[in-house]
């Protein structure tokens, strides 16, 4: 039974209450969405004196270069190791927080914490421990262990250091949310699953993970658009795109042409062709996977 | 009569207002017409700079200098960029060496020169550093802006380590320097020799101080159709020798940009450094031995001409009040009279423009205490500039020089061979410089 509010008779109240929500979307979304798509068409000077409408051909220099497509590869590792890591983290957390019956709330806390910290302030931090000329554990890898981690020459190693440090600060988000799934699932159920003789990975395989199927769907959606979007700021601080383009993802390198490079009909070319993939990309999230979630009983 | 009384203290408290209010409007005629000036946030610089504006506002009362740190030098011009399209752009802006061409042809600057003899200063531009001033003049020898906090990269090395390898001087040539190196590398350094800004050093300077084109049309100065040649000259084989140095810890690369380049040579983990000069201020603070600096090595046998200077300059924006600009040429008379340029020196380690402010410093005997800190200067003036060497006048810098900086990457990581790199990055370098055509209309 699921509660409705029927608007049938009240329909202007209905669009006055949504007004307020409709006019920050539009301010802040669609117009400059729209502005995006406009510039994509156009090549200007970054002070604005002339702007020129050139049809498709910020689209055609930006899919001609072979480095484009180095980019989409190299985005499609980092969003699917992004993704996974932090939705697994997220979820192991959660699980083992959930079992903790003595100080759950500081191991709740010190969870969420990185959360709180900004992405730009995320990389530096990491880079201060991960540089390999004056990072703490870059030398304490290097000398106690005899690794050779250089993420300024070797790009997996500098794929692997973008890829935790974005992870890193998802992973709380994610803990929340599987978290409260969990303290979602009534006991009794795991309780009768326990009795008829399912251990904990029985219990967790059949019972618990369909149940928090549909939080997974979501965690899965929203960290997707997370590793596509919100991520340049981590490769800017950590590794600009480098070594030799190992890292050069694709919001990067909009941010990189648009807001370093200041070419903005460039950089909106980029920008629309990344929302389309991202576009299409979540509706085959939605078409193929959201098949297997159980929402509700 | 409590009426009339009432009445009266109105009145008089009305005359009092009065008062008030024309005290304070007198006081507002004479307060000083005010000049934003936005500079990137340099770090412990940013005292010196505070110093040199005080001095100013101290020194006169029409005019005062308000100084505004706004990050980096890219968040720096964002931020005037957007000022200029909303028409709340600051009179005076500090852009970097390679942002030269945008703001040339950003239709929003009035050149300094024009502005100074407009407003009645008659300056002798040949008490200038010449190879310093050119980097910012246009063909015609007009200069654009002032050059501010102005650099070159030179050749640091640890003079501790040196003797413990039984070495006595800086090297003179690259081979010498891999001979050194080698020796270095023995003596117990685990990395020989690392550079900041790999770019400027091993492209750029690379190419003026042997009098060869980055690029067509005198780097850019003569024509936006510019396109680049460091593919067919001898940078390949300094980007091959590098690349060969990588192979055995004589070169290790240590990013990007300058930050990390410091730390990886005042560590004293890395025996030579190739750098900004103006990094001097702080490896005096850091570095825990006896560190020297030289003029960067060149080719045996060839003839060394001068290098390129880098760092920040000051541009005057248009589209202020009369009595402004005023203010500014004022201003920039003052930062370039030889006592304030000779403590700017000393202070930051950026080089002074004038000759007046080098001689003095000179006369000082402060170059006989730290002669590290007269070698840039000696850089920029060796052997008579020519067009390969006057400047690098190229749009999209920041574009470029990351593609360049990605190619040069591949080669240290063994992904290409220089030849292939530097071809690579000739061809993406090409592409940007024709989109910044397309950008001014061409």
């Amino acid at each position: 039974m699921i509660k409705r509010v029927n608007f049938q008779r009240h329909k202007p109240l209905a669009f006055l209450l949504l007004a307020p929500q409709m006019l920050v979307l539009a301010i802040f979304v669609f117009w400059p969405a729209a502005q995006a798509l406009y510039q994509a068409f156009t090549v200007s000077d970054p002070f604005g004196q002339r702007s020129t409408f050139v049809w498709f051909d910020n689209f055609r220099d930006v899919l001609t270069s072979p480095e484009y497509f180095n980019s989409i590869y190299r985005t499609a590792i980092f969003s699917s190791g992004t993704t996974a890591s932090a939705v697994l983290a997220g979820l192991a957390f959660a699980v083992l927080v959930d079992r903790v019956v003595r100080g759950k709330s500081v191991y709740r806390l010190l969870v969420i914490w990185p959360y709180a910290v900004a992405p730009v302030l995320a990389g530096v931090l990491w880079l201060f421990l991960f540089h390999p000329i004056y990072g703490a554990i870059a030398l304490m890898l290097k000398q106690g262990f005899g690794v050779a981690w250089n993420p300024l020459l070797d790009g997996n190693d500098a794929m692997l250091l973008v890829i935790v440090a974005a992870a890193w600060k998802q992973v709380s988000y994610n803990f929340v949310f599987f978290l409260a799934a969990l303290q979602a699932i009534p006991r009794s159920l795991i309780e009768a699953a326990a009795i008829d003789g399912a251990g904990p990975v029985r219990r967790f395989v059949s019972i618990v993970f369909p149940l928090i199927s549909p939080t997974t769907f979501f965690l899965l959606v929203i960290n997707v658009v997370y590793a596509f979007f919100d991520t340049f700021g981590i490769i800017h601080a950590l590794t600009q795109g480098g070594p030799g383009g190992a890292t050069d993802i694709l919001v990067y390198k909009v941010y990189a042409d648009g807001f370093l490079g200041l070419d903005l009909g460039l950089s909106s070319a980029q920008s629309v062709i990344l929302m389309i993939l991202v576009i299409g990309l979540t509706a085959v999230q939605f078409r193929f996977l959201e098949r297997r979630v159980k929402y509700a009983q | 009569m409590q009426q009339k009384e009432f009445v009266m203290r109105r009145r008089l408290l009305g005359a009092f207002a009065g008062m008030i209010a024309a005290f304070g409007a007198s006081v507002a005629a004479a307060a000083p017409i005010e000049i934003q000036f936005w500079h990137p946030t340099l770090g412990p610089i940013d005292d010196a700079l505070k110093q040199q504006i005080d001095s100013f506002n101290n020194s006169q009362t029409a005019y005062k200098v308000v100084a505004s740190g706004r990050g980096t030098y890219d968040e720096t011009f964002n931020a005037a960029i957007a000022g200029f399209r909303a028409n709340k752009h600051p009179q005076l802006l500090v852009v970097i060496g390679q942002g030269t061409q945008s703001m040339l042809l950003s239709g929003a600057v009035y050149p300094v020169q024009d502005l100074l003899a407009a407003e009645g200063y008659k300056v002798d531009w040949d008490n200038y550093i010449q190879p310093v001033l050119n980097y910012y003049r246009t063909k015609d020898k007009k200069l654009l802006s002032l050059p501010f906090s102005a650099s070159t990269p030179i050749l640091w090395y640890n003079k501790d380590g040196f003797a413990k390898a039984g070495l006595t001087r800086p090297p003179v040539t690259w081979d010498e320097m891999g001979e050194y190196l080698t020796k270095l590398r023995a003596a117990g350094f685990e990395c020989g020799y690392t550079s900041g800004w790999q770019q400027w050093v091993h492209v750029d300077n690379y190419s003026t101080i042997h009098d060869l084109p980055i690029a067509t049309q005198h780097n850019g100065l003569d024509g936006l159709d510019a396109t680049f040649t460091y593919n067919k000259t001898a940078v390949v084989k300094n980007i091959a020798r590098l690349q060969s140095w990588v192979a055995d810890g004589r070169y290790v690369y240590s990013g990007r940009q300058g930050s990390s380049a410091t730390p990886a040579f005042a560590s004293g983990r890395c025996a030579m450094m190739t750098h900004s000069s103006a990094v001097f201020s702080s490896l005096q603070a850091s570095a825990k031995f006896a560190f020297e600096a030289a003029p960067l090595p060149y080719e045996a046998g060839t003839t060394p001409h001068n290098s390129l200077i880098g760092g920040g300059a000051l541009w005057v924006l248009k589209g202020h009040k009369p009595e402004e600009y005023k203010g500014v040429a004022a201003f920039l008379a003052h930062l370039t009279n030889p006592d304030q340029q000779a403590k700017w020196h000393k202070d930051t380690g950026y080089m002074p423009i004038t000759k007046a402010a080098y001689e003095k410093v000179k006369a000082e005997g402060y170059y006989d205490k730290y002669p590290q800190q007269e070698v840039a200067i000696t850089q920029v003036q060796r052997g008579t500039p020519t067009l390969n060497t006057m400047t690098v006048r190229l749009g999209n810098a920041n574009q470029y020089v990351a593609a360049l900086e990605e190619e040069m990457e591949a080669v240290w990581s063994n992904k290409k061979t220089a030849q292939q790199a530097m071809d690579d990055a000739v061809r993406r370098g090409n592409e940007i410089l024709r989109r910044f055509e397309r950008q001014r209309g061409n």
